[in-house]
């Protein structure tokens, strides 16, 4: 459209939007020898059958894996103890849906 | 790891959590109803996304460094501008038809002298901020003014005097735009005397085009919904999967006081019946219907539209006048809590069924094995066992419909709440 074309001037109908604030993000891993990585259940129907298969998928080709299957307690909700958990068990981490 | 219907969507997600540089690797969609060999075969298949072996995307997700370029620009403001810059009309309907802000029929222009005319019917400021709104719980939320609401109930083509029933509406916070996979759409219920006052429609075809106020009202809904949440597309910010012709109108229509045997939907739900208010289901992916309320088999017939209903969304009956004193008269309802008793304990699936329901396992199958009533009950039950699917106090009847014929439906929704018209007169 011509930004300047001669007409009406009307209101742009949209809100307002939060200003987006970084979040500090996990430093990558050198090599996934010898670490545990646990894998987050976020519990949309099949997740947790499909997280077999990754878990299995390690064991046969990364054996020094060790891989960790923590669930949420709900799917849609912050779980902080599940997130503690993590941190406790894990040197990192992978988040995965099922839909 | 998403599946690849999502790429979009989790993208923009994580930029607008301040997470642009978020690792995410895709597998085909769907994941539900595969098999554990199908699911092996994503695992060791290609990223659906990035062509690349999908185990290779995770590995360097977890050991390849972050791009510096994306943690550097994570920080960003964003504005949005009062007003757009002039053009003709054929230019700015364009505009607006390209930037995703119509519902893809015609609206009409948000001038400064239209928005004007609309902000002349509150009391309330233009610059008060009425609210927020986010398309899902997981999305960032937008805020918005008395005008912002205003510009988008211009677009509706309603008339001005609708204004506080738009703000009732909008200052709800509730989006009749949700990015639900399911479709769901917005309903709205008007009570009190605002409904006389701008000729809202509760008799014959009130659910239909066939009201201007009723229409428009409804229209704004959505409109203000889709633009004040930050948008409403489809891969990004909307992922019903069939989308919902409800969304146009957002069911929007007045119950029927007057011709009802029961008290008003509004004062049953704490306020005066001189006051007036806006009540919104978010939901219609489940619609039964049925003719009248027979003599024989009455109960037989509602409990099998009863079975057809959503189990989590809870069925709105909305009764045609005739409709309601046939079950007055049938089943003794002398009060509308009377019915919905009725419905709550004969609405019965075998627990086996209730469980194998793909969205109950999902949403309803944690809170159960934490504990949480009724789920956990029905988790212990047998699997034949008949379980009541809804909680009681989210069943909702409203009278509604001109009495040419004593129809009635149920369409599944989640009640959020009745909200004051007259706060935004």
């Amino acid at each position: 459209m011509s930004q300047r074309a001669a007409g009406s001037t009307v209101h742009h109908p949209q809100g307002y939007p939060p200003k987006v604030e970084a979040k500090p993000m996990a430093q990558r891993l050198e090599s996934l020898e010898g670490r545990t990585i646990c894998l987050l259940d976020c519990r949309f129907d099949n997740t947790g059958p499909f997280l077999d298969q990754v878990q299995a998928w390690f064991a046969e080709h990364m054996p020094s894996v060790d891989t960790r299957v923590v669930q949420m307690r709900e799917s849609w909700k912050e779980d902080p103890e599940a997130l503690a958990r993590i941190k406790t068990l894990g040197d990192g981490a992978i988040a995965a849906v099922g839909l | 790891m998403h599946s690849s219907i999502f790429s979009r969507l989790v993208r923009s997600t994580a930029k607008v959590a301040g997470m642009a540089a978020l690792r995410q690797a895709f597998v085909p969609q769907p994941v539900v109803n595969l098999s554990p060999t199908e699911l092996r075969a994503y695992v060791d298949g290609d990223d659906a996304v990035t062509g690349r072996p999908f185990m290779q995307e995770l590995i360097e997700g977890l050991t390849k460094p972050l791009d510096g370029e994306a943690i550097a620009n994570a920080t960003f403001e964003r504005s949005t501008p009062r007003l757009l810059e002039s053009g003709s009309e054929e230019e700015l309907h364009r505009l607006f038809l390209e930037r995703g802000w119509t519902d893809n029929l015609p609206v009409v222009l948000p001038t400064e002298e239209r928005v004007a005319e609309m902000l002349a019917h509150t009391s309330h400021a233009p610059d008060e901020v009425v609210g927020h709104m986010r398309p899902t719980a997981y999305r960032e939320a937008w805020e918005y003014t008395v005008e912002k609401v205003a510009v988008n109930a211009v677009m509706a083509g309603a008339h001005p005097s609708y204004f506080p029933v738009i703000l009732a509406l909008a200052a709800s916070g509730v989006s009749a735009r949700p990015s639900t996979t399911t479709s769901m759409a917005g309903i709205v219920a008007v009570n009190g005397p605002i409904r006389e006052e701008i000729g809202m429609n509760s008799g014959i075809g009130a659910m239909g085009p066939y009201n201007h106020a009723n229409a428009t009202i409804g229209r704004a809904y959505g409109l203000l919904s889709q633009n004040l949440q930050g948008g409403s597309a489809p891969g990004l910010t909307y992922m019903g999967s069939q989308g919902n012709g409800y969304g146009y109108g957002s069911v929007t229509f007045a119950e029927n006081e007057e011709r009802s045997p029961w008290g008003p939907f509004h004062v049953e739900h704490g306020f005066a019946p001189e006051d007036s208010t806006v009540s919104i289901w978010v939901g219609g992916w489940s619609t039964t219907y049925m003719t009248g309320v027979r003599e024989k088999h009455w109960r037989e017939n509602v409990r099998n539209l009863l079975r057809g209903m959503d189990p989590l969304h809870p069925p709105v009956l909305l009764l045609d006048p005739i409709a309601a004193r046939e079950f007055v008269a049938r089943g003794g309802f002398e009060a509308k809590a009377d019915l919905v008793q009725w419905v709550y304990e004969n609405a019965l699936l075998p627990a086996g069924e209730f469980w194998d329901n793909q969205f109950v396992q999902t949403l309803l199958y944690p809170q159960a094995v934490l504990g949480v009533e009724p789920w956990a009950s029905h988790l212990r039950a047998e699997p034949d066992e008949l379980i009541r699917v809804f909680e009681r106090d989210k069943i909702k009847v409203v009278v509604v419909g001109g009495e040419s014929m004593g129809t009635w439906r149920m369409i599944g929704g989640r009640y959020h709440g009745t909200f004051s018209v007259d706060e935004w007169r």
